[in-house]
């Protein structure tokens, strides 16, 4: 995020898309509630009825894959109407004069041709977006209030597309253009899904990046790294080079390992098989491993299929860091004792990467005595942890970049400039989904979180009362589709894709829009990605198209109705 | 020559049969083939004599009551002397005056407010024309809103709903309010057992109480209005609507109203049948859709009401008062009063008295003038007790106190307070203790259960209170019920808790003598104790 | 800021603050039971009422603004004696079988009786409230502690949006409700567990707490919940390392308030399934003499939908043989294949220092950026 959580709620504007709030981050939502009763106006753009509609001054529900179209109308109705900041565009960004011709093709009406929204929908968001109007001010009409402060909070519904990195882009178009970025309570906010997913990229578990982000095409950083991990200073130079080509992406190794490029895996804590897509694909590859070692708190799908399983410690058993959406870094600490013989991860890795060391006669320094002194080493190798150490955390968590030790941490970037300076708009056009439903699949599928459970389930669904409270796989469908499948609500039906086919309960409601089907991926029993596809990533991050397969819906004979299932290939 | 029989029928008078002496007389008429209209009218107040029928043949009037049913064809002979026939019964004439003084429960009176009830059609907006309804529209629409509060504020209006808060001033702290968008509410949420002048007056003349507001929202800058009605009053629902459908017809609401530029509406809500609702903040959270709980004040409506935006909030007399003040000005107003406060106050007369009904008085007049100059004084055979004014919010006063002002200041003062105008007078047959539990039970029963004092003080005392009338109180317990009545009058959120001890703590002070009978003497002087027979 | 004088002591208020923020920001203490700091006044407690110099009556200080020149006094005999009579008045509606509740010793319903020295009513006792509900797997509605404060009812309104609970009824027989008295699970409820977080007594306690110890028996520890990227803040409340409650305590992101993942999904921690020793596969183990029963053809199946018997897929071996057999097979590998035959894939749900160490494994020993996270998906 941009900004932080607890500005949300002095916010005067707030666009929710592709984010179901309340569910996926609930405590989030809390934020939103809080702004909405403040005053605040919520919009929400999402072609699901998620819970914060309830709160929402305007729901614009874009057909599923089309919203880019919106985006682009909003922009359009903002600079042709005056909405703009010209202070912040002139002073702050570049490259406006490309943005504003390439919008004029983007009048509200053709953007409402494209994406189902109505045109004067799509110019009130524009106004209030970009204005900052709380509901007061919004309905005050002629007197013009000053600028107020706008938000955009978004999830995966913008980032797990085939144009993902196109569709952000387009939202720090929205952002700059009005000046809703670089002050309290704006930004472009990304709500991130995990716990620890913005730490584990802040520490360099990419293949392009070190720790704090340092390029591994920089000589001097891999320098720099080689000299502090060697075991002794002598050898640094001499002996210890680092890799300097980038590695291959998530998909990109599932890929090469099923080809037999990719020889032997390690996996730590991720339990691939439920939350990637196409499960078909990934057990392909898994299985075409010649060694896969997974370490992990309970024996995983992804474990099952493991040569060497590795017990860990979970986070109750140990100390440490989560840094959390808001780049807030936090101290961990250990409550219960490990179970049996299971061991912090970091400790584990330390064991094999000594071992490994001596073999490859890379010996490294591994003497580490605690993760606080794990975290003394980032911070002396990233200037942007600089600051951060197991010490300052006690009291209170600290956003980075955190430079130094009297440094108080960072609630919001780009006050003054952008990281690369001016901020360059990105004239961008929307693209179709990689996989278009047809006469075959009709429905879209989205995949995504309900609000009991978390990933692939081995941790929610061992948590008694959120299971109790939802027990297996359904799909939500609107009545429409139900209707013409036969399908009723409650019943068993069959949800299939071209990569496999699941057994799901039919949740029939108002949810979801006609043509649409959203399928939770936390229920291995039917694992929602047996559906979907692991093609046409997104060109820039890579990630996988989890909110867009075209699927069919069945209804089951009575025999087969009875539990929820999966199975692949999908029966013809 | 042109006739007209006038037939009461408001809740009063249906409840005795009016719609039955209504329909009589209709057919009466058409069967004699008499050239007289029959026509349906309000309330007079006099509902010791319901049925009431007036007879108007031109300029003459007669008014007969009780008028039941089977009296309806001998009235319409008798008065017309159609086929001979004897003229009715003395003890069926009420009054034989336009002005009805000589009856003596009218002589004292002086109707404002109710002027029109029981005169006019009340869905009739011709009627309150040609009575000067909207006359004083017409002149606020001409002075500026400011000198509209202050004609208010002149004419020394204080709160009819019982607290007594000077209406002028009121309505200046909100329009002084920097929200374009403010909102006024009439508080038709009568709920005092015994008291009906809100419902007489709404639907005895809705226009009147219509036009109040109309006049308020110039003066404060509202633009929008809602009354609260109860829902038990299905027929004041029905006027007032019908007043308001043939006011936006005529152009006196919705917007540039006579051609002045104000816009304003008016919306009936239906009450949930929650007593507390009747206080202003809980009204509000109703019309918001929200639990009828009060909230803390401040901030006050005026600065923060309905939605957040500065409300006015008065109640029904309030505003039926405010046509008045323009038309006879606020000098004339004000002279009706007192000192303190100007005007009329309408009081629904009940109890063990000779002629109940409602009636309206100038304010300054004594509570023994109310009882036993308009009210007759006490019913044959028994001999005055005590009056309970304020309903159970109230106090009860003895004979000592009945040269008592009907004032806010000087009722305060007994420790029974002005109330909205519920006045139930008892005598010997009623126990104090009895009454004062039964009125506890009450409130007890309506408590919001929002503060804690009120939720289970109330509780306590009424438990206490029931003890003391099976005989198995003890002196502990007077005490006890001072201490508790203390705590809640002093600690409750909102008024029906801080007023809701009144009724114990004036018996107790005007009537510890029965207290004391129950307790030491296990007897009930009134009898009414079925324990200590 | 506006200066005003609680006390005798003149006393600074930031803008929008009352009379209780600033009692309490200058170290005042004033009674309270249905206040919450993140929540609306409510003003029905009726314990901090204060005087206040020009006002006849006593003012709730809890919906009171801070006003320049007020002069406030907080404690005197009068008030002391109100406050002691509500909550005598409160304690007749209470039962007061602290010995046994669950909340002793976090009850503020307890503190203060213990404060004004009642250790009972002077008035008749009579319960207005009987009602028991345990419908449901979370939480434990017992009415009969509830003291009509309303924390629930706001915090579910005012900060979680799901308006799930309302008080019905009124007066002695009001108490909260769902809609219809309908089951939680029918409602809008989300179990998030906040309303049992703010509620004072034991009318709300989690299902899973009731018996497990009393308050001072626990051990809490601040930490980070292991779900979404939020990163609430959460204490963990334990006994002898079972998990017995989970709390927010205040920290920045989520201030006291979590979801029901975070408050009631930590189940997972001490679960029987928790792997306790390393495992090889059976095919591995087999073909490495470790065992002498041949692979089952288990192993070939999905393993979507499957929940394998303990040992049916994997055998437990020592550490050393795991991290030997690790270690040698991934030198083989890469002596074979080069560095870039290998990958490794990190974690989300482990911590920095985790990740830090995973990468510079596989750059460091292994020699190749093929490091990811899953931050893609």
């Amino acid at each position: 995020m941009t900004n932080s959580i607890r500005e949300i709620r002095d916010t005067d504007c707030i666009l929710v898309i592709g984010s179901n709030t309340g569910e996926a981050h609930p405590v989030i939502s809390y934020e939103v509630v809080r702004a909405t009763r403040r005053g605040a106006t919520l919009i929400v753009i999402d072609p699901r009825k998620i819970s914060l509609t309830r709160h929402a001054a305007l729901h614009l529900r874009p057909a599923p894959g089309t919203d880019h179209a919106l985006y682009l109308g909003m922009l359009n109705a903002i600079v042709t109407r005056g909405w703009l900041d010209r202070e912040f565009v002139g002073g702050r960004t570049e490259g406006f004069e490309a943005l504003a011709a390439h919008l004029e093709a983007w009048a509200p009406e053709v953007a409402a041709a494209a994406c189902g929204v109505p045109a004067e929908q799509i110019v009130e968001a524009a106004r209030l977006y970009a204005l900052g109007l709380r509901r007061t001010a919004a309905e005050g009409g002629e007197s013009a209030p000053p600028r107020g402060a706008s938000t955009i909070l978004y999830g995966m519904g913008i980032t797990e597309r085939s144009n993902g990195t196109e569709l952000v882009k387009t939202l720090a178009n929205l952002a700059m253009v009005t000046g809703q970025i670089g002050r309290p309570s704006t930004g472009v906010n990304p709500l991130r899904g995990q716990v620890n997913v913005q730490g584990g990229c802040d520490m360099g578990c990419l293949p392009n990046v070190y720790p704090g982000y340092q390029q591994v095409a920089d000589p001097a950083v891999r320098a720099k790294f080689a000299r502090a991990w060697a075991q002794r200073q002598s050898q640094a130079g001499r002996e210890l080079t680092m890799p300097e080509a980038p590695g291959l992406t998530f998909i990109e190794m599932i890929r090469a390992a099923a080809d037999g490029r990719i020889r032997a895996m390690y996996i730590m804590g991720q339990n691939l098989m439920m939350t990637n897509p196409d499960a078909t694909l990934m057990e392909r590859a898994m299985r075409s491993l010649e060694f896969l070692v997974v370490q992990e708190i309970f024996l995983t799908e992804t474990a099952q299929l493991a040569h060497v399983v590795l017990p860990a410690a979970s986070f109750a058993e140990k100390s440490g860091t989560f840094t959390n959406t808001e780049r807030r870094m936090q101290l961990i600490r250990p409550f219960a004792r490990p179970p049996g013989e299971a061991r912090p991860d970091w400790a584990i890795l330390c064991e094999v990467g000594r071992r490994l060391g001596r073999r490859l006669r890379r010996p490294l320094r591994w003497a580490y005595g605690s993760a606080a002194e794990v975290m003394r080493e980032v911070a002396a190798l990233c200037s942007i942890f600089g600051g951060i150490t197991h010490e300052r955390l006690e009291t209170v968590g600290l956003q980075w970049p955190c430079p130094s030790p009297e440094h108080p941490g960072t609630l919001f970037l780009h006050a003054e400039q952008f990281s690369r300076g001016r901020g360059r708009f990105h004239a961008t056009s929307p693209a179709p989904p990689f996989e278009p439903t047809d006469d075959a699949y009709p429905l879209v599928l989205s995949t995504g979180r309900i609000l009991y459970h978390y990933n692939g389930g081995p941790m929610t669904r061992r948590a008694a009362p959120l299971d109790w409270r939802e027990p297996r796989a359904y799909a939500e469908i609107h009545p429409d589709d139900a209707a013409r499948a036969g399908v009723r609500d409650g019943q068993a039906c069959l949800v299939s894709s071209r990569r496999g086919s699941i057994r799901v309960q039919a949740r029939v409601g108002g949810v979801v829009p006609p043509g649409m089907i959203y399928v939770p991926f936390h229920f291995r029993e039917a694992a929602a990605n047996l559906l979907t596809h692991a093609d046409g990533l997104d060109a820039g991050a890579k990630t996988p198209e989890f909110k867009f397969a075209a699927v069919r819906l069945e209804r089951l004979r009575a025999e087969r109705s009875g539990a929820a299932g999966g199975s692949h290939p999908p029966p013809e | 020559m042109r006739s007209t029989v006038k037939v009461g029928t408001s809740t009063c008078g249906l409840a005795t049969g009016a719609e039955a002496t209504f329909r009589a007389l209709q057919e009466a008429v058409s069967e004699t083939g008499l050239a007289v209209s029959t026509q349906r009218t309000g309330c007079l107040g006099a509902c010791h004599r319901e049925p009431l029928v007036e007879i108007v043949v031109d300029g003459a009037h007669v008014l007969y009551g009780p008028v039941t049913a089977d009296r309806a064809r001998p009235l319409l002979e008798g008065h017309f002397t159609l086929h001979g026939a004897p003229p009715p019964p003395e003890d069926w004439v009420v009054s034989r005056t336009p002005d009805r003084r000589d009856y003596a429960f009218f002589a004292p009176q002086v109707k404002v407010t109710t002027a029109n009830c029981g005169v006019i059609d009340p869905l009739s907006l011709e009627d309150y024309l040609a009575a000067g309804g909207y006359e004083g529209l017409r002149r606020a629409l001409a002075m500026s809103p400011e000198a509209v509060v202050a004609a208010v504020t002149d004419g020394r209006l204080r709160g009819r709903g019982g607290a007594g808060y000077p209406t002028g001033l009121k309505w200046k702290i909100c329009r002084s309010q920097p929200d374009p968008l403010k909102y006024l509410v009439c508080n038709a949420d009568e709920g005092d057992p015994g008291a009906f002048m809100d419902r007489t007056l709404i639907e005895g003349d809705p226009h009147r109480v219509l036009e109040g507001m109309i006049i308020a929202a110039h003066g404060i800058g509202a633009r929008w209005g809602y009354a609260y009605v109860r829902a038990e009053y299905p027929l004041a629902v029905k006027h007032l609507e019908a007043a308001i459908a043939q006011a936006r017809d005529a152009g006196y609401l919705g917007t540039d109203i006579l051609g002045s530029g104000l816009d304003f509406d008016v919306i009936v809500k239906e009450g949930a049948g929650a007593f507390v609702c009747g206080e202003e903040t809980a009204l509000m959270h109703s019309i918001e859709g929200r639990r009828g709980t009060p909230r803390m004040r401040p901030p006050y409506p005026a600065a923060s009401g309905l939605w957040g935006h500065p409300t006015n909030i008065n109640n029904v007399e309030s505003y039926a008062s405010v046509p008045s003040i323009m038309t006879g000005g606020a000098e004339w107003f004000s002279s009706l009063g007192t000192s303190e406060s100007g005007g009329t106050k309408t009081f629904a007369l009940a109890g063990a008295i000779q002629r109940t009904g409602l009636v309206e008085v100038p304010i300054g007049v004594s509570l023994r003038q109310v009882i036993f100059d308009v009210g007759g004084g006490i019913r044959d055979g028994h001999s005055f007790k005590a009056v309970q004014i304020g309903g159970p919010s109230g106090g009860c006063l003895p004979e000592c106190l009945l040269d008592t002002p009907v004032d806010y200041g000087p009722l305060r003062a007994t420790g029974a307070i002005m109330g909205s105008g519920g006045m139930v007078v008892v005598d010997d047959t009623t126990c104090m203790v009895d009454l004062a539990r039964y009125f506890l039970s009450f409130t007890q029963d309506e408590s919001c259960g929002k503060c804690i004092p009120c939720r289970i003080g109330t509780r306590k005392m009424l438990g206490i209170l029931t003890k003391i009338t099976r005989g198995e109180g003890d002196t502990a317990d007077l005490d006890r019920l001072q201490q508790v009545a203390h705590t809640i009058h002093t600690t409750s959120l909102c008024g029906l808790g801080q007023t809701a001890p009144n009724p114990v703590l004036t018996t107790l002070r005007y009537f510890r003598d029965e207290y004391a009978a129950h307790i030491h003497d296990r007897h009930c002087p009134a009898g009414t104790c079925t324990a200590l027979r | 800021m506006v200066a005003l004088t609680i006390d005798g002591r003149k006393v600074e208020a930031g803008a929008g603050s009352t009379v209780l923020d600033a009692a309490l920001a200058a170290g005042i203490e004033i009674p309270r039971l249905c206040h919450h700091p993140e929540l609306t006044a409510w003003g029905g407690c009726r314990l901090c009422l204060v005087e206040v110099e020009g006002q006849q009556a006593p003012v709730p200080s809890c919906g009171l603004a801070a006003a320049a020149g007020m002069v406030v006094i907080t404690h005197s005999e009068q008030l002391e004696a109100h406050r002691r009579e509500v909550l005598d008045l409160l304690l007749s509606d209470h039962p007061l079988n602290c010995v046994i509740c669950e909340k002793a010793g976090a009850c503020d319903l307890q503190r203060y009786a213990y404060e004004f020295g009642l250790s009972e009513s002077s008035h008749e006792k009579e319960i207005a409230r009987k009602l028991y509900q345990d419908e449901n797997a979370f939480l434990v509605r017992d009415h009969q502690y509830c003291i009509l404060c309303t924390r629930c009812v706001r915090v579910c309104e005012e900060i979680v949006g799901a308006s799930a609970i309302e008080v019905a009824q009124r007066g002695f027989e009001a108490f909260v409700a769902t809609p219809f008295d309908a089951p939680l699970v029918e409602t809008p409820c989300t179990f998030c567990g906040n309303c049992v977080q703010v509620c004072p007594t034991a009318a709300l306690v989690p299902v899973d707490r009731i018996g497990k110890g009393r308050e001072w028996d626990l051990t809490r520890t601040r930490t980070v919940c292991p779900y979404c990227g939020t990163g609430c803040g959460i204490e963990v409340a334990t006994r002898g390392g079972e998990i017995v409650s989970v709390s927010g305590y205040g920290a920045p992101a989520n201030g006291e308030f979590l979801c029901t993942k975070g408050r009631f999904g930590l189940g997972f921690v001490g679960h029987p399934d928790r792997l306790r020793r390393p495992l090889i596969r059976r095919d591995l183990a087999y073909s490495l003499g470790l065992i002498d029963t041949p692979p089952p053809a288990a192993l070939g199946r999905s393993p979507l939908g499957r929940s394998p018997a303990a040992g049916e897929t994997h055998v437990e071996v020592d550490w050393e043989i795991a991290l030997d057999l690790v270690a040698d097979r991934l030198a083989a590998v890469v002596k074979e294949s080069g560095p870039d035959a290998f990958a490794g894939i990190g974690s989300a749900l482990c911590t920095n220092e985790d990740n830090y160490i995973f990468q510079k494994l596989v750059r460091g020993v292994i020699g190749t950026n093929n490091v990811d996270l899953c931050a893609r998906v």
